[in-house]
């Protein structure tokens, strides 16, 4: 489960979250909707470790990430937004590879992964194909691969369906949807109707903060 | 264990693949090699015929300064590199959203160095005795195998603080070129230090890593004992930087884990 409490993340005089409350039980797939800059991307860096909040904390299955931040992360898989974070030189494989032996785990945890992740189509050849030479189709496949590596009880998705064309995306709403039974899932999207596809509550960023984050520097974000 | 291997081993083919990402860079490295061989060579043999130190001639004295500051240097200067490269392709954040410490991601993209930089010695070594007729006694070879294994600490540490640097301010490379070119010669890579003004033998002793080293390794050959003196200088070194590093290290990606992203990246 994921739970945060008066969490909040500053930059300087820019209060992007501020007093979010959030509470997702497990199994739940829940799509995080907002406007452009309110802080979708900024949540769920903050829920994968990535960034330190400024203010509260949030918890990954009963695990702070602020004083417990490994036995959070061991416990969540994260797509980012941007296709970025392989080696270039490598194929699929070998990347999944790596990052399982990383995170101390045999080589059959890929195995596991990827079967979790094989009814994308995308993903066999991203498998041996160099990641500089991989589509964004494959790129998004490995990406989510990776995010399974061991098993994780929670998935963190930063708009996973964004450089994929339609056919591709549809295919992944259908497997988020449906393929990934038991998961608490929290992913972000534009998309209203990716959203009631794919899942079972949908939140408003903006309806989360105990506080409407309306400080003059979000004014000034959207009117530079 | 075997997991840790997998990770170390993956990194190595890395530094292979950028290294040498055709043959032909590898046959122009070995080229370079014999290149380098032969400058040393004639250049000992034209300007310095004489030379004697610790019953070396000036090319073995020049080869065993290169030789010993292979592995070292690669550390200090490579693992900066690798981090940068790192953080520019999206592998540094990836990693650092493992539940992995950064301690030991840096400590992993250390050893990822060394085993190219060993197999670069040995072939440097094998070239100079095929061709030039450079001979390393069999007795010095356990001393100045753990002269190199005590220096690794020392340099994985200071290369780590580079790293710190890195992260926190997003420059310092070139700097670290210049103190390591300063540390090489101050340190007695390529002359005997006490042909420098004094001043600058003074300062010689501020580099002491490199001059501990270079010094233990020309005694271990020698077969004279001071080797192990150094032995113990490197030992006391490790003991102030590791922990340093480590303090530093955390401190960075703290900071970048405050910032939401590298200096670097």
């Amino acid at each position: 489960m994921i739970r945060t409490r008066g969490l909040g993340r500053s930059f300087g005089a820019l209060h992007v979250l501020r007093g979010i409350e959030l509470a997702i039980a497990p199994g739940e797939r829940v799509a995080l909707l907002g406007r452009n800059g309110s802080g979708k991307t900024t949540l769920l860096r903050v829920l994968s470790g990535l960034l330190a909040p400024t203010a509260g904390d949030a918890w990954i299955e009963g695990c702070s990430v602020i004083r417990a931040p490994l036995r959070a992360k061991a416990r969540l898989g994260f797509l980012p937004a941007v296709e970025g974070g392989f080696f270039p030189r490598f194929t699929g494989r070998e990347n999944l590879e790596f990052f399982a032996a990383l995170r101390g785990l045999a080589a059959v945890a890929v195995d596991a992964a990827l079967e979790r992740v094989s009814p994308l189509a995308s993903l066999r050849p991203a498998l041996e194909t160099p990641f500089h030479h991989a589509s964004s189709g494959m790129k998004q496949a490995l990406g989510l691969a990776r995010a399974l590596l061991g098993d994780p009880a929670v998935l963190l998705l930063d708009e996973p369906t964004r450089s994929l064309d339609p056919e591709a995306a549809a295919a992944f709403r259908s497997f988020l949807a449906a393929g990934l039974p038991g998961k608490t899932i929290l992913f972000v999207t534009h998309a209203e109707e990716e959203a009631a596809l794919c899942a079972t509550r949908t939140l408003r960023l903006e309806e989360l903060s105990q506080s409407e984050p309306t400080g003059e520097a979000e004014i000034t974000r959207e009117a530079p | 264990m075997s997991q840790l291997l997998g990770a170390l081993s993956f990194l190595l083919r890395r530094e292979v693949r950028e290294r040498y990402p055709t043959p032909y860079a590898s046959i122009g490295e070995l080229i370079g090699l014999v290149a380098s061989l032969a400058v040393y060579w004639y250049t000992a043999r034209a300007f310095a015929p004489g030379f004697s130190e610790k019953g070396a001639g000036y090319f073995h004295y020049l080869l065993i300064g290169e030789l010993t500051l292979f592995a070292p240097l690669a550390l200090l200067q490579g693992l900066p590199r690798m981090i940068r490269q790192c953080a520019g392709n999206g592998t540094l954040e990836a990693m650092l959203a493992q539940p992995v410490s950064p301690v030991r991601v840096l400590a992993i993209s250390g050893g990822a160095q060394l085993p190219l930089e060993l197999l670069r010695v040995l072939l440097t070594v094998a070239l100079a005795a095929l061709f030039f007729g450079f001979v390393i006694p069999w007795r010095a070879v356990g001393p100045l195998l753990l002269l190199q294994l005590l220096s690794m600490p020392v340099f994985l540490a200071l290369g780590s603080i580079a790293v710190a640097a890195l992260l926190r301010f997003g420059r310092g490379e070139a700097l670290l070129g210049y103190l390591a070119a300063a540390g090489a010669i101050l340190g007695g890579a390529y002359f005997p230090t006490k042909v420098l003004p004094p001043a600058l033998q003074a300062l010689s002793g501020w580099v002491s890593p490199f001059s501990l080293l270079l010094e233990g390794s020309r005694a271990a050959i020698a077969g004279t004992p001071e080797w192990l003196q150094s032995l113990w200088g490197l030992s006391a070194w490790s003991l102030l930087t590791l922990p340093l590093a480590a303090l530093l290290v955390r401190a960075a990606f703290a900071s970048v884990n405050r910032a939401g992203r590298s200096a670097v990246g």
